[in-house]
């Protein structure tokens, strides 16, 4: 957790408005004490606390949302923890120059060639963000990071076998990985537009950043120093790097550490978005449908369903299959938003991006993925519901 | 030991405990489908390895003495009431499973004929036992005399005018459901069949139930099987809850 408020900023636009100085002070001590992480946190502790008295009689709601919670953590337990050993490996093991080495010589087949490579990093939506954390600080150019944050998940091995056993028709995992590769690909051209400032949190930008034809490029990994993880462990890197020539019980205790420390900073944000994604799923269930199933309607209500269900990447595709009354775009839709965006993953980009790019990235998603199934629509020619 | 050391270790310790009371409470089928068991298992034990290790190599080094916490103690309590939270539902609700509310939430969306177009159901029942999965497996009954397990289900007037056309409260008044899951209940699809010749009344919702009867396969417009009863009665709740689809 991060306190994200910048005095400086706020002091300025203050003066600029000519607001009174001791209002201006009362409103930025509040904001000071309510950011958005104590905020969320608390309110998350005291609904828990108000609605699971102990000793009361359990309702049936209650024992939904508790299975739901419980489902769902587990579920992704061994898949952020092995997103944080493959991150705390790739922060120690990786060479400072390889991956801005890599990116150079790829140009403008950085990105694909980035997405191409993710089955390497075989993991879910859950332990995908710790890895592209760990491969921007390794200096991997922001868009090829963000566009592996997106597909990484689509393109697991696992998550493909999975679709096309769940549809047992080759157009799902196919459709599937080219809508991943191009919504990924075009939302990484965006944000090289962008620039790392107004994408990534004031905590996690490189210094100094230094646009390049492909996007920008961090002139810290000129000294290998990379970017901080939030909460205070780049010290532990530094550390780790500094004794990575050191004896077996300082490097394996730097590794642990930094595992530890990539898994305890992403799951805060993941068990809000499990409880929220818990408490969606008992009081809405898939009644979604009810927002349409037509040709236009159908894919924006999958992408919704996707977001509210926030189910694996591994298991989505057997979900997906369920929706008889969808048509084929419908679905690709949702197999597609799915792992790129959903209740928890948006607790957790909020440990890395700004709150407005987040919102960005959602529109963008929704317009992409609503187009991708368009175009599908067109050439497949399925308007309606099929099985 | 300064504080973000030792802050590391209690989030590390209320995970362990979470962890430690889900394996050794035999809870863990109620939540995650058994080809994912040992993974978590696995998961869980690195886990418990990487943090004595963290304060292994801690406690025998000055590595860390550029370490510092940006957290205020205020915030570094919040966030570890917030990584307690799982242990706290699992302290104060114990083991829980989908029953009844979940169901009826779902919307009784009927059941898919040939749910995976192939593949045969696998279900955690004995070899030989039928379940509510194969009625919609797609393939042809051998006989329509069967003994099925599940849940009684009494729905109400609000959930007969969700029910798929033609089930009516005279024309079912049961529904015996199941969970069928493929990672773990959050994508738990409920599978049903309605039950005739039964008193609705004789059975709390969520009881588990084996009911002997002969079966009507799925067909339109409700596409819903239907089971004539000729016994049933009360069990206690099997050892796996949810039917398990194999991948």
């Amino acid at each position: 957790m991060i306190i994200t408020y910048h005095s400086s900023q706020s002091g300025s636009n203050v003066h600029a408005c000519d607001t009174p100085p001791m209002l201006s002070l009362k409103s930025a001590a509040i904001r000071r004490v309510l950011t958005l992480d104590r905020v969320l946190f608390v309110g998350l502790l005291l609904a828990v606390v108000l609605t699971f008295p102990p000793l009361a009689a359990n309702a049936g709601w209650q024992q939904s949302f508790a299975t739901y919670v419980h489902a769902i953590v587990l579920e992704a337990f061994p898949y952020l923890l092995l997103g944080s050993l493959l991150a705390g490996l790739i922060e120690l093991l990786l060479p400072a120059d390889f991956l801005p080495r890599f990116a150079r010589r790829m140009g403008p087949l950085g990105m694909p060639a980035t997405i191409a490579l993710a089955p390497l990093t075989p993991v879910c939506e859950c332990g995908v963000v710790p890895i592209a954390r760990s491969l921007l600080a390794k200096g991997l150019p922001l868009p090829h990071t963000v566009a592996y944050l997106l597909a990484a998940p689509i393109m697991n091995p696992t998550v493909v076998l999975t679709t096309w056993l769940a549809f047992q028709d080759w157009r799902y995992p196919v459709l599937r990985i080219l809508g991943a590769v191009v919504v990924a690909c075009a939302v990484g051209s965006v944000v090289a537009r962008l620039g790392a400032p107004r994408v990534l949190l004031a905590g996690l930008m490189p210094e100094p950043v230094m646009p390049t034809f492909g996007g920008v490029l961090k002139g810290a990994l000129s000294s290998g120093r990379g970017v901080p993880i939030r909460n205070g462990t780049h010290a532990v890197r530094m550390a780790s790097t500094r004794t990575s020539r050191g004896s077996f019980r300082t490097r394996a205790g730097a590794l642990a550490t930094q595992v530890l420390d990539h898994f305890l900073d992403m799951a805060g944000y993941f068990l809000v978005g499990v409880f929220i994604a818990a408490a969606m799923k008992t009081f809405l269930g898939t009644h979604l449908d009810a927002l349409g199933t037509g040709t236009f309607s159908g894919p924006l209500t999958m992408m919704a369903t996707a977001f509210v269900l926030s189910l694996c990447a591994e298991a989505d595709a057997f979900v997906a299959a369920g929706f008889t009354e969808f048509s084929l775009p419908a679905k690709i839709a949702f197999l597609v938003f799915g792992p790129m965006f959903d209740i928890k993953l948006l607790l957790m980009y909020h440990q890395v991006f700004r709150g407005r790019f987040i919102v960005l990235l959602t529109l963008i998603l929704i317009v992409l993925i609503q187009l991708y199934a368009l175009a599908i629509g067109l050439l497949v020619g399925v308007p309606g519901a099929q099985p | 030991m300064n504080t973000r050391h030792s802050d590391r270790l209690l989030l590390c310790l209320c995970w362990i405990i979470y962890l430690g009371m889900i394996l050794t409470s035999g809870a863990l089928s109620s939540f995650i489908a058994t080809w994912q068991h040992t993974l978590i298992l696995v998961a869980a034990v690195t886990f418990v390895v990487l943090a004595a290790v963290s304060w292994w190599a801690h406690d025998g080094t000055t590595h860390e003495h550029h370490q510092h916490s940006t957290r205020s103690p205020a915030d570094q309590v919040i966030q570890t009431l917030v990584h307690c939270l799982p242990l706290f539902l699992i302290a104060a609700l114990g083991a829980t499973a989908l029953g009844s509310q979940a169901f009826s939430t779902s919307g009784f969306r009927a059941p898919a004929p040939g749910l995976a177009p192939g593949a045969t159901p696998a279900h955690a029942a004995p070899p030989g036992e039928f379940t509510i999965a194969d009625v919609y497996s797609g393939h042809p009954l051998s006989t329509s005399e069967v003994t099925v397990i599940g849940m009684a289900y009494a729905p109400s007037d609000e959930d007969y005018a969700r029910l798929p056309g033609g089930l009516t409260k005279d024309v079912v008044p049961l529904l015996l459901y199941r969970y069928q899951i493929i990672c773990c209940a959050a994508d738990a699809t409920p599978l049903y069949i309605g039950v005739l010749d039964v008193d609705r009344t004789r059975f709390a919702n969520d009881s588990w139930v084996r009911i002997t009867g002969t079966l009507t396969p799925p067909a339109p417009p409700a596409n819903v099987g239907i089971l004539r009863a000729i016994s049933i009665e009360a069990i206690s709740e099997p050892a796996e809850p949810y039917l398990k689809r194999s991948l």
